[in-house]
């Protein structure tokens, strides 16, 4: 088997923030995680006179290579090496290309570079920002492997036919201040180096791995070669030996971990954590939220505007205004006795029910679902000379409304230009149509408010033996506002007009911009969820946190790897044993799982993949911690520096507090069966 | 068909189903809309007005909008038919063929 990292950065590009090569930290790269072959591929740039120098300086095979963006994603294009300057002369193109655009096109590509079949080509596959599957069309008969960001992704493109040969790099810039080696590379099945094979060997999902003994059993964690399942691994260890301190250098060594640490779940004061948890429920539960809102929320948008006390005052200004003309009638000239001088508008209602009706019918028409249903009641014919006789009269209707607004607009130029003219007095604008409905549709907001506020429980639903209810009502207070509004906003004036949606509406606005118009929905109704436990009580602190628990392992499934420290110290036994268990060995199957556990039925019954042992171990007055790692079926689990430790003693050790308080509980139970 | 005219001084409306004329200043938002459907469903004649055509002023500024405003229409005599009839044509075409 070789090792290979085909994506390394050793010049910062316009896309990387600043950072010095090293020359050193590339040798160092290659010795400790050694290295068989590598490719330089630098951000839309090939530097040619370092690739020589290092090439130069470096033992293995180097090929030299390029990482071009190309239609919003990025490609690696690694060449042989053979002819370098003409290699130099396509990446000068594309340096240039990049230069005045963000990414450049599949056809610049294909002109560029020419023949692609000379070339391996590897996309960002599974990894951000990932080849469009129309690019991918393109290119595909030239494309060698797809790359991917975590063993997770990498055994999923193995197990499905469908998708390209993975490959696993580092995408690292070799910086004189790395801080750690990296572990990301991929093992290839080949025993020369040279690029046609190389390439053969990419296009070949049985000769890629992650690992080199164990073919994707195991994959790289740290830069010493220490490996660790890509299904379950639990890590067993006495106090203080380095168990908590290996997954934090695993979260710090891979992006996109879910790290649940030891105590994070557990309660601590009842108040404080009722309150985190139901923001935390309703967090999750805000889709369902907002659509249980979104018909309040319709109206709320159509009635925003509406100002009974502006319609009020409109209509006290058309009267007054109308009795002065009429009593003035001195003053009244020409430009007041034309007709258009007091002419009212032509009301101009939408076509909305008219357009609904059209709506049903055409689905009446088309549904192919109840067709036979609605033929029995209704025939087809009848339906579409309905829908043809609506039409005509919609088409009629729209064209009249469309005149009217054209008449309106005239009459409303005329009358403006005669007021401006005239000595007797104006009539003031007033739509007495829009006043009225403006009041009714206050009045069925208010009803609608005070419905959907109607205490109720709206939602049950079953949840690895939980019950999440979600109930609405009103709210108790200006607080619950606030904490909605999660703003330092004061609520308690608007929350005086509570009781009348439309006066509380008014006073939301009056908090002027602080609240977005567009979230004045969520204030009227209060959507509260609880979890029942499975007698139907609501779940005490304990039992929220054992929900909490399985839900972030469950949400962990849209990170590339799971770590979990300690659960048995907040949980009890048959928790972790019913439904702990089951749903860790679940999420195993789909991605690398690491469990720090002292706990037998965590650690045994668990049956881990991959068995890990850290110790602190004093040698000559120096303390050095190890990790001893094996299958749990090996009968021992050794240190990368070859030392070895019984799997039998191990796990007496760690999971039975030794072999002699072990033999004690069985005989102890063995009494007791007796 | 003439649908605007000015004779001595003073500007007329008359719609095709009207048989009199009757003063600019008298027309109505109901007289408008006749007007309007007028203009777009025949060829109509109309006069220009010049500056000093109309001698009451209240005329002239009402007479000078709605010639001003119909003359715009002229090169889109279809607007109002063309986006209604647009709407949902391919639906009216099939069902109507059954």
């Amino acid at each position: 088997m070789r090792k290979i990292d085909f994506h390394i950065h050793t010049v910062a590009s316009n896309l990387d923030s600043q950072f010095s090569f090293s020359m050193e930290k590339l040798k160092e790269y290659i010795e400790t995680a050694k290295l068989d072959c590598i490719a330089i591929t630098n951000h839309n740039l090939f530097a040619r006179d370092q690739f020589e120098r290092i090439r130069a300086a470096t033992s293995i095979p180097i090929f030299p290579g390029i990482e071009v963006d190309l239609e919003g994603a990025q490609i690696l294009v690694i060449a042989d090496g053979q002819n370098i300057a003409d290699f130099d002369s396509c990446c000068t193109k594309v340096s240039s290309a990049c230069g005045s655009v963000s990414s450049i096109s599949v056809n610049q590509f294909q002109e560029i570079f020419e023949d692609l079949s000379q070339y391996i080509l590897i996309p960002h596959y599974d990894k951000k920002p990932a080849i469009k599957e129309q690019t991918l069309e393109r290119l595909r008969p030239h494309v060698t492997a797809g790359e991917v960001s975590s063993p997770k992704k990498f055994i999923y493109c193995l197990k499905d036919a469908d998708r390209l040969v993975p490959v696993y790099f580092s995408d690292c810039r070799i910086r004189d201040d790395l801080k750690h080696i990296p572990v990301r590379q991929t093992f290839i099945d080949c025993n020369e180096l040279s690029f046609s094979t190389v390439k053969h060997c990419l296009r070949d999902k049985q000769k890629v791995s992650l690992s080199e003994a164990d073919g994707n059993e195991l994959f790289q964690i740290f830069e010493d070669g220490q490996h660790i399942s890509t299904g379950l691994n639990v890590i067993i260890g006495g106090r203080s030996s380095g168990k908590s301190h290996t997954l934090q250098a695993i979260s710090e060594r891979f992006p996109n971990v879910r790290h649940i640490k030891q105590f994070a779940l557990v309660a601590r004061d009842e108040q404080g954590d009722q309150m985190r948890f139901n923001e935390l429920l309703s967090q999750q539960h805000s889709l369902f939220s907002k659509d249980y809102l979104s018909e309040l929320q319709r109206v709320v948008d159509d009635v925003i505007d509406i100002d009974l006390q502006e319609d009020e005052r409109a209509a006290t200004r058309y009267l007054e205004s109308l009795l002065k003309h009429a009593r003035e009638t001195e003053k009244h000239d020409v430009f007041s006795r034309a007709v258009l001088f007091a002419e009212e508008l032509y009301q101009t209602a939408d076509q909305n029910g008219l357009r609904d009706l059209i709506a049903s019918t055409k689905n009446l028409i088309r549904n192919e679902e109840f067709r036979a249903i609605i033929d029995k009641n209704v025939p087809l014919d009848g339906l579409k000379s309905l829908y043809v006789e609506l039409m005509i009269l919609f088409t009629e209707r729209d064209q009249l409304h469309r005149k009217k607004v054209w008449v309106n607009e005239l009459v409303q130029r005329v009358k403006e230009q005669l007021k401006i003219k005239t000595a007797a007095p104006t009539i003031a604008d007033f739509d007495p149509y829009k006043t009225v409905l403006n009041n009714r549709k206050i009045e069925k907001f208010r009803s609608i408010v005070r419905r959907a506020q109607t205490p109720r429980e709206i939602m049950r639903k079953q949840c690895r033996g939980f019950e999440i209810v979600a109930e609405v009502g009103q709210f108790s207070g200006a607080g619950e506002l606030k904490q909605l509004s999660r703003s330092q906003v004061a609520f308690k004036q608007a929350f005086d007009a509570y009781d009348d949606p439309y006066g509380f509406l008014q006073a939301l606005k009056a908090l002027e911009e602080r609240i977005p118009a567009a979230e004045y929905y969520k204030f009227f109704v209060k959507i509260e969820y609880k979890i029942l436990n499975k007698h139907g009580f609501e779940a005490s602190g304990g039992e929220r946190s054992e929900f909490f628990l399985l839900q972030e392992i469950e949400n962990a499934q849209a990170f590339d790897m799971l770590l979990i420290d300690e659960p048995e110290s907040s949980f009890d036994n048959l928790f972790l044993k019913n439904d702990v268990n089951e749903i860790i060995k679940d999420i195993s199957k789909t991605m690398p799982v690491v469990l720090v556990t002292h706990n037998n039925t965590v650690g045994v019954s668990i049956r881990p993949d991959y068995l890990l042992c850290t110790r602190k171990e004093v040698e000559g007055g120096e303390v050095r911690w190890r990790i001893y790692s094996g299958f749990p079926t090996d009968r021992q689990l050794s240190s990368v520096d070859g030392r070895v430790l019984k799997t039998w003693d191990v796990a007496m050790q760690y999971f039975e507090a030794g072999h002699s308080a072990y033999e004690e509980r069985r005989r102890s139970y063995e009494d007791l069966e007796d | 068909m003439k649908i605007l005219k000015i004779e001595s001084g003073r500007g007329f409306y008359k719609p095709p189903s009207v048989s009199d004329w009757n003063d600019i200043d008298k027309i109505d938002k109901d007289g408008l809309l006749r007007l309007l459907n007028a203009f777009l469903d025949h060829d109509v004649e109309m006069d220009a007005p010049d500056d000093t055509a109309l001698s009451n002023q209240a005329q002239a500024i009402i007479y000078k909008s709605i010639f001003e405003k119909l003359k715009t229409l002229a090169d889109n005599k279809s607007k109002f038919k063309d986006e209604s009839d647009r709407l949902y044509l391919a639906e009216i075409q099939k069902y109507s063929q059954s």
